[in-house]
């Protein structure tokens, strides 16, 4: 059989690369240099990375996963006929979509991502060739009034997807009524939460639904100038949306005079130089004109007087690439999905202490549970989940019990937490949920921007009385103070930053209130996780004197000799519990108490 | 090492890069991108010329270079290792990599470049590969699902692959 | 209906407000005080500090209402208990993270709370006479005190931490005994209130009440039971200590305000507290002091031969006989009892006198120094050996002492070892007189039979409020050792001092209450290292006075002076080692009054500070970034206001704080040192950095005209008694220059000291002349900075040598802006110039065809061309070569004059000649045009709005400038 008819497509995104990606790219060159080899963005199953999909002649898809250049040999002689079918590598087919890649995907109902793993984001023909381009085409060349194109974004129900959820056609509006000579209209792909990464994968995989979604709300608004402020820490990203603003721009979708119509939309890539805060619209808006990324007081909204004193909307990359499929297929059609007061998908990034992480988008109204059982397949190591942080620094903590929230805004707010940009971060029994409202914490502290006092100082503050907690030294009057502190914190700093940086203390303190407590009276840590408050001693039954650990342990706090049984002990004194030597130990010899 | 790296600024293709990029305000972001792209860290002289020949102040220009992480004052080993502190690399253990690392370097206390100017070791928040935690990124190179021991030795055979002695 | 106006409701009422208006600008206008440390008219609202929060109804979170605009039926409410414990909190953080003193620990210290920092500041600048009238304005007896005075000061001093303390107490004595010498100041007295106060006891505290409530007007009764006054100080403190002829001038400087003396009228005896208020007193103080030695309470003390120890000095104070034999016995350890063997040394040659106490040296808890003094002079200390009966002999006299041998044990109550017996050890030391000075106390008795019943303590004090020194009986008063216990000599003036404050607010009335201040300390000596201070400051050895030898000390009877004071060299030196800890913006901080105000404190937040160096590198400004709150004015006012770039915001999260350019000096970025940032900081984190001279004293404040060029910026000024300026500053409403001084203004009063005397030569003048005579048709160039009448007279030399002015531009700003500094709203220099004919300076301009070139005070950076000639008149490099160059002070170096309230032109620092010529007089000079008339027809169309703050004083600088214009 000729490979001519095999069409190979490798995933590319970033997580696939630091799977590697690029060698098993160049293998599939090397070995069937006629076949068709595409690489396109990130599917979403970053677990199962490298992941490629081969369509055969037959046009029956076979999508394989954890792949290394040693296995392309295997695969491609089954295609060439020649051998059996590398069930261990399979993780759908065509034939077989009951497996576990094939489920992973069904459940999801993808339009923000419809594109993202099915085409070369470098290549604005394969967009086109999937029906991209063709809801602003259809805009342009029917003259549709800016309103109209407002109103079936009313009609879809959209709600900002970067975190605040705010109805994107109200602040449409806003802007489109301001006065300004001149409009910007700006995408938000400053994705600062860490834990989020849907953002990446929507400009790596699929840049161009992003610029047409752009240019959708840059015709609604009046906008004639735009950025895209992307991350720096997203090479790729920048690197592939360059790409489509160029194609663009060359084919007359970008530039002045758009497909022979009025409307003109510039636009720049400005490259975020690593700023959380920059998520704050005035923040970024400061950024952009080239100062501190410090917020200031609103009203004035930015949609009334933003970059460069001129109105200016803020609009999430998610949203964006929404957009044209909204356009395309009517608001109503959209509208379909998701619950009553949140219309439509989300997409969610799957991370921490779960099996199969990666990037799912859901209607609205699917349970917390399903999305993590059901798809993301529970903890990673088969123990209990314990709870969920949603919407990053600024969201909070939903514990087990409430996993059969309905996904929506007002359901999640309701928990404490928030929806946020859709980062979920799984937490199992090896997590402590005092550990982590620290770190927290921690990261708030360092992205405050340093302005208003209560961010400034008192998130410092909080993490020390935190940290005081985790090492053993708190007090119950301490716990009183953090509470105190978290509730002014919330009431009385400048930006969302601040307002919300208290959110993960207080959700862990709502639903696991018994850890703080038990760190405080018991000195105690259930999860293992605090250094101060744990020991790590080697059970001589199960040790079998193989030396790692000894070697492993950063401060010589092993002894032992080698082969001889029962001779490995470790210094309390020197140990400084880092915990190398468990991850190290092959027999489970080394106990955490 | 800094002096010299100060009189390697040319500052002709400084002046170049005002001229491409402007001299406004919302120049010093993409400007300061420039020079650290370059240099590895922005050279106090990098950022005199700027200020003498753009309309941004070393008020502006100061504070922006000081604000954004992605700035550096100092310079950079010739190798950049960041681990990731995001919440899913924190959860999975992030912390790990560090004592691995820190413990393969050396790097002497309240620096963060090895003495030998081969490694520069950062924490970073987020680098966006949180299904791959913990992760950490070698001179853009990103490895995940990393253990302390496996870190230890990705370290080891960049070194190698690289020609660089660690410590 | 006007369109602007809305209704809202504030505070539960419905008021009026603009439309445009904040919620701060509201609460203002209505007379609510909302707090801030961010905001100023002068710059856009920042919402930074936060402390500004107010309730807005509907809101998801506290507003700050420095920037937040009031809208249609808003329901605002500034003083809610959540606001307010919001804006508490808000204090704590930022508290949490404020280092420094606000107060000197010398006078946290002090229990009269001296301004120390302040006198030894004053005594630094040779300013002897403002050094005592600080000193007095919280201490009546600074004699008394400079000489004995434990100085729990001393022991807390910065300075320690540097090399040694500075020796405070004897800069206080210097200060005093020069008061004495040179006519002892006495304070004014406010006119008379027609109340009556009488005080009862004639001792520190007594004199001490008395001295404050003559200043306040009201008429003293002063009773001593006793001939003399002074109480303790002359009856307990030997004169070889405390000279009388010295006590005696310091007592007279009191009773010579006013004050009615009745001496030899004891309590109890001659008269009643009810008598008093019978004779119309309408406030009594009871100030009786101490009187009573307490008891040994061992076997047989009653007898003769045992005496107290106050008792036994008061004897001999008196001339009362003493049968004292040969051999003389001192049981205690106590300064009592160090005066008391001292003096018992001195009641015949070669007395055999024995100091007996029951612990050792190390506990003993008298000054060192007196120790030290009293074992030269010869007085043999026994130490470990403790009382246990008084040995009668046949004459029903005391003959010996049964001593007992102690041990010292475990640590009692106080931390000390307490002595225990040895057992067996009892031994008889024979004597001839024995004085037990173990402790005094008050003697109550004498209250014991008055009408008025005043409530007595088992320590047999007064029972009383020491915060205010009431009684349980309204209208009577009560300070000193009978009330407090005994104690030192300046807890007494101190207690005196409030005694006659509270006093003053009873008569008036008012509720007797003192608000303590907020201060923040970086901790007591012992919690802090070396490293903390000692690196800033250069080691220097501390003055000593001098004490004679033993055997000098006790020559001639021993009642001569035993020490001498500093002399005025060695004051003014040991004053200048004072490192001047405590916060110079501790009379103007916002942060402390409101700390004060909310009763915030840095121990509540507690957590890691920032606490970067002291940046001294410029000269004229200091920046203290551990007081920094990062409120960002000093930034805006800087890049918003006057449109420099000097300081920047760096690093973000907690570790933001402000710092100037890539952290270099001051003095290397644009700063043009108009200390700005000075004023507009709430903390005391920018600060002038002439220290000493500029001082840390609340002098007289003044609302003058600078007088450093003639566009009329009003100044703030204060002063030392109107005779030295200490600091001048921008007055925030000012309508000439928007609020905004200028180096000039601001710092010239301080640089007069540094004042260069570079003379022009005749000949240099005569060469530049001949230069000028030879010019056709020159270039003139000028910097816009210089002063109006200067720019005028290049303007007509240009006019006369039909020549061409030129001022420099600046490329960094456009327009209107690109000279600021504009003094006159709207105006700038620039627009002056221009009228005149002036012409921009770039690069760009070509002045080949110029013939010469005159430069004022302007750098080039574009070079000339090298054959003409170039006249100079600069006192800074140019950028070319000059072939003839004056030197010329700036303003800041010239001589000026400042109005005080009274409209009076005062000369600054007169002993400063100036013989300088300013540029339009060199101009004039060089080229004989006449610089200065009919200049002030071009100021005056510069003069677009009046002037409106302190109309006489600015008015009348105006007509005078006027008046030299030739009007």
């Amino acid at each position: 059989m000729s490979d001519q008819n095999l069409e190979i497509i490798v995933g590319e995104g970033t997580c696939g690369k630091a799977a590697g990606s690029l060698a098993v790219l160049e293998a599939f060159k090397n070995l069937a240099p006629t076949a068709k080899i595409r690489s396109v963005g990130c599917v979403g199953m970053c677990h199962q990375e490298v992941i490629a999909e081969i369509i055969d002649g037959a046009k029956k898809s076979f999508m394989y996963g954890k792949l290394a250049p040693k296995n392309i040999q295997q695969i491609l002689d089954f295609h060439r006929g020649s051998g059996a079918l590398p069930t261990a590598l399979l993780l759908s087919s065509t034939d077989s979509p009951q497996l576990e890649g094939g489920l992973y995907l069904k459940r999801q109902t993808r339009i923000a991502l419809r594109n993202v793993g099915m085409l070369d984001p470098t290549s604005i023909d394969e967009y086109i060739a999937r029906g991209g381009y063709e809801a602003i085409s259809k805009i342009i060349k029917s003259k549709m009034a800016a309103e109209k194109v407002i109103e079936e974004v009313k009609i879809s129900g959209m709600r900002g997807r970067g975190g605040a959820g705010f109805p994107t056609h109200m602040k449409w509006t806003f802007a489109r009524g301001a006065e300004g000579k001149k409009k910007y209209l700006i995408c938000n792909g400053d994705e600062g939460d860490p834990g989020a990464f849907m953002d990446r994968s929507l400009l790596e995989g699929d840049p161009h639904s992003v610029l047409e979604g752009m240019l959708i709300a840059a015709y609604a608004i009046g906008a004639s100038d735009g950025y895209a402020y992307i991350r720096a820490e997203y090479p790729l990203a920048v690197k592939n949306f360059g790409i489509a603003i160029e194609a663009a721009k060359a084919r007359g979708f970008l530039g002045s005079k758009i497909l022979g119509s009025n409307f003109s939309f510039n636009l720049k890539i400005k490259q975020g130089a690593g700023a959380f805060v920059c998520g704050e619209e005035t923040a970024l808006i400061a950024s952009i004109e080239g100062q501190r990324g410090m917020p200031r007081i609103r009203p004035p909204f930015p949609a009334i007087k933003g970059l460069f004193e001129s109105p200016t909307i803020i609009n999430n990359v998610e949203t964006l690439a929404n957009l044209p499929w909204i356009l395309a297929k009517g608001g109503s059609e959209y509208a379909k999905y998701g619950t009553e007061e949140s219309r439509g998908t989300k997409v969610f990034a799957l991370a921490g202490a779960i099996k199969k992480g990666g990037l799912v988008e859901v209607p609205m109204g699917m349970k917390i549970r399903e999305v993590l059982e059901e798809i993301g397949g529970g903890s990673h190591d088969g123990s209990k989940l314990k709870a969920v942080q949603l919407g990053g620094p600024s969201g909070g903590c939903v514990p087990e019990a409430l996993f059969d929230t309905p996904i929506g805004y007002a359901t999640i707010n309701a928990t404490g937490a928030i929806m946020g940009s859709g980062g979920m971060i799984v937490m199992n029994e090896k997590t402590c949920m005092v550990d982590l409202a620290r770190y927290f914490l921690e990261f708030t502290q360092l992205e405050s921007c340093g302005k208003c006092t209560f961010c400034r100082i008192g998130t410092l503050r909080m993490k020390e009385l935190l940290t005081k907690i985790c090492d053993g030294e708190g007090t119950m009057e301490d716990l009183g103070k953090l509470e105190d502190l978290a509730e002014k914190i919330k009431t009385s700093s400048l930006c969302g930053l601040g307002q919300t940086a208290p959110n993960p203390v207080l959700t862990t303190l709502k639903y696991f209130k018994e850890e703080y407590i038990e760190h405080i009276k018991d000195r105690k840590c259930r999860a293992g996780v605090c250094k101060k408050l744990i020991t790590h001693e080697i059970m001589s039954d199960k040790c079998t004197a193989c030396s790692i650990c000894k070697k492993a342990c950063p401060v010589g706090a092993i002894s032992g000799t080698p082969k001889q049984l029962g001779s490995f002990v470790i210094d309390k004194k020197v140990c400084i519990n880092c915990g190398m030597c468990l991850e190290v130990c092959r027999t489970d010899a080394i106990r955490v108490f | 090492m800094e002096k010299s790296l100060e009189a390697n600024v040319d500052p002709s293709l400084i002046l170049q890069w005002i001229k491409k990029i402007g001299t406004e305000p919302s120049a010093t972001v993409p400007l300061l991108q420039e020079i650290q792209s370059t240099y590895g860290y922005l050279p106090q002289k990098a950022m005199d010329l700027v200020v003498e020949n753009s309309q941004i102040t070393g008020s502006q220009l100061y504070g922006v270079a000081t604000f954004y992480s992605q700035f550096r004052l100092k310079p950079v080993g010739r190798h950049l290792i960041k681990i990731c502190h995001g919440t899913a690399c924190h959860v999975r253990g992030a912390d790990k990599l560090n004592t691995a690392i820190t413990n393969d370097l050396k790097i002497p206390k309240g620096q963060d470049t090895t003495n030998n100017g081969a490694y520069t070791l950062n924490d970073v928040a987020c680098v966006g590969c949180c299904s791959l935690a913990p992760v950490m990124v070698i001179d853009n190179e990103v490895y995940g699902e990393l253990t302390g021991a496996s870190a230890s030795k990705t370290l080891s055979r960049h070194a190698k692959n690289s020609n660089e002695t660690i410590k | 209906m006007s369109d602007n106006k809305i209704d809202i409701n504030f505070n539960g009422k419905i008021i009026k407000a603009e439309k445009d208006q904040t919620i701060l600008e509201v609460a203002r206008q209505q007379g609510v005080d909302i707090p801030t440390l961010c905001y100023d008219d002068r710059m856009k609202p920042f919402a930074s500090c936060f402390i500004c929060v107010v309730e807005v109804k509907g809101a998801r979170t506290l507003v700050p209402a420095c920037s937040t605009k009031v809208a249609p039926n808003m329901e605002v409410q500034t003083n809610s208990e959540k606001v307010m414990s919001t804006r508490k909190m808000c204090l704590d953080l930022m508290l949490s993270n404020h280092s420094g003193d606000c107060l000197a620990p010398c006078k946290v210290h002090c229990p009269a709370a001296t301004d120390v920092q302040g006198y030894v500041a004053h005594i630094a600048n040779g300013d002897f006479v403002s050094a005592i009238k600080l000193i007095k304005s919280r201490l009546a007896l600074p004699l008394v005190c400079g000489t004995i005075c434990p100085n729990p000061c001393e022991n807390e001093c910065r300075r320690g931490l540097v090399d040694e303390p500075i020796a405070i107490r004897a800069l206080k004595r210097f200060a005093s005994e020069y008061d004495i010498q040179a006519g002892p100041f006495l304070p004014e007295c406010k006119k008379e209130s027609g109340k009556k106060v009488a005080i009862v006891g004639g001792g520190p505290a007594g004199l001490s009440a008395a001295f404050y409530l003559r200043q306040h007007g009201h008429a003293v009764d002063l009773y001593e039971a006793l001939p003399q006054l002074g109480g303790m100080v002359r009856y307990g403190i030997p004169k070889f200590r405390l000279p009388w002829n010295k006590l005696d001038s310091e007592i007279k400087s009191i009773i010579d305000l006013g004050v009615k003396v009745h001496t030899n009228k004891r309590l109890g005896t001659d008269f009643s507290i009810a008598d008093l208020q019978k004779k119309g007193a309408d406030a009594v103080l009871i100030a009786i002091g101490a009187q009573v030695s307490k008891p040994m309470g061992i076997e047989n003390e009653q007898v003769d031969g045992i005496l107290g120890g106050v008792e036994f000095l008061r004897k001999v104070v008196l001339g009362e006989k003493i049968k004292h034999g040969r051999k003389v016995a001192v049981v205690g350890g106590g300064d009592v009892a160090m005066d008391c063997a001292r003096v018992a040394k001195r009641l015949a040659p070669n007395m055999d006198v024995h100091l007996l106490y029951r612990r050792t040296q190390q506990e003993m808890p008298a000054l060192k120094h007196e120790q030290e003094e009293c074992h030269e002079e010869g007085v043999h200390f026994q130490f470990l050996t403790a009382p246990k009966a008084v040995v009668v002999g046949s004459d029903g006299r005391a003959r010996a002492l049964k001593v007992a041998q102690m041990r010292l044990g475990a640590p009692d109550a106080s931390g000390r070892r307490r002595p225990e017996e040895v057992p067996g050890s009892e031994k008889d030391l024979d004597f001839d007189l024995i004085i037990s000075a173990i402790g005094q106390d008050p003697e109550v008795a004498c209250l014991e039979k008055d009408p008025i019943k005043l409530e007595t303590t088992k320590w047999k004090t007064v029972v009383y409020d020491n915060k205010n020194m009431t009684t349980k009986v309204p209208g009577i008063f009560t300070a000193g050792d009978c009330s407090f216990g005994p104690n030192t000599v300046v807890q007494a003036c101190a207690e005196g001092k409030i005694a006659a404050d509270a006093i003053s607010l009873y008569l008036n009335g008012a509720d007797i209450k003192f608000r303590e201040e907020y201060r923040i300390s970086k901790g007591r000596i012992k919690e802090l290292e070396r490293e903390d201070f000692a690196p800033r400051f250069e080691q220097k050895k501390r003055q000593k006075e001098i004490i004679y030898k033993a055997d000098k000390r006790l020559a001639n009877g021993g009642y001569a002076p035993i020490n001498e004071s500093l002399t005025q060299i060695q004051s003014m030196a040991e004053a200048s080692r004072c490192i001047e800890c405590g916060c110079s913006a501790r009379f103007n901080c916002s942060l402390r009054d409101y700390s004060t105000e909310y009763g915030a404190c840095e121990t509540i937040m507690p957590g890691k500070k920032n606490q970067p160096e002291i940046d001294k590198r410029h000269p004229l400004i200091r920046f203290e970034g551990e007081k920094c709150i990062n409120c960002g004015s000093c930034v805006r006012v800087c890049n918003e206001v006057r449109q420099i770039s000097a300081l920047s915001f760096v690093d973000r999260g907690f570790k933001t704080h402000i710092a100037p350019n890539f952290e270099r000096p001051l003095q290397a970025t644009d700063c043009d040192a108009c200390g700005m940032c000075i004023d507009v900081c709430p903390t005391g984190t920018i600060v002038m950095n002439h220290s000493k001279y500029e001082g840390v004293w609340e002098g007289p404040k003044a609302i003058t005209t600078c007088t450093a060029c003639g566009r009329g910026c009003a100044l703030q000024v204060s002063s030392v008694d109107e005779k030295k300026i200490i600091k001048a500053s921008s007055v925030a409403n000012d309508k000439v220059n928007g609020g905004v001084i200028c180096k000039e203004g601001r710092f010239s009063y301080a640089l007069l000291k540094y004042k260069l005397n570079k003379e022009n030569s005749n000949k240099s003048i005569s060469h530049a002349k001949k230069l000028i005579t030879k010019m056709k048709k020159p270039a003139i160039f000028v910097s816009p900075w210089l002063a109006l009448e200067d720019l005028a007279a290049a303007g007509k030399l240009a006019q006369k040598l039909k020549g061409t002015l030129f001022y420099l531009t600046d490329p960094k700003r456009k327009g209107k802006e690109k000279h600021l500094f504009a003094k006159l709203p709207g105006v700038t220099n620039v627009a002056f110039l221009e009228k005149i004919g002036a012409k921009p300076a770039n690069t760009k301009t070509n002045f080949n065809k110029a013939d010469g070139a005159i430069i004022l005070g302007a750098y080039l950076s574009k070079k000339l061309p090298r054959s003409i000639p170039v006249v100079a008149i600069s006192n800074f490099a140019i950028g070319t070569k000059a072939h003839s160059y004056l030197h010329h002070l700036d303003q800041l170096e010239r001589n000026g004059s400042f109005l005080n309230v009274d409209g009076v032109v005062r000369p600054l620092a007169s002993d400063i000649k100036s013989s300088q010529p300013t540029i339009a007089e060199l101009l004039a000079k060089l080229s004989g045009i006449d610089a200065t008339s009919g200049i002030s027809k071009e100021v005056s169309k510069l003069k677009v709005k009046k002037a409106i703050v302190a109309p006489d004083a600015r008015e009348m600088a105006f007509a005078k400038y006027l008046h030299k214009m030739g009007l």
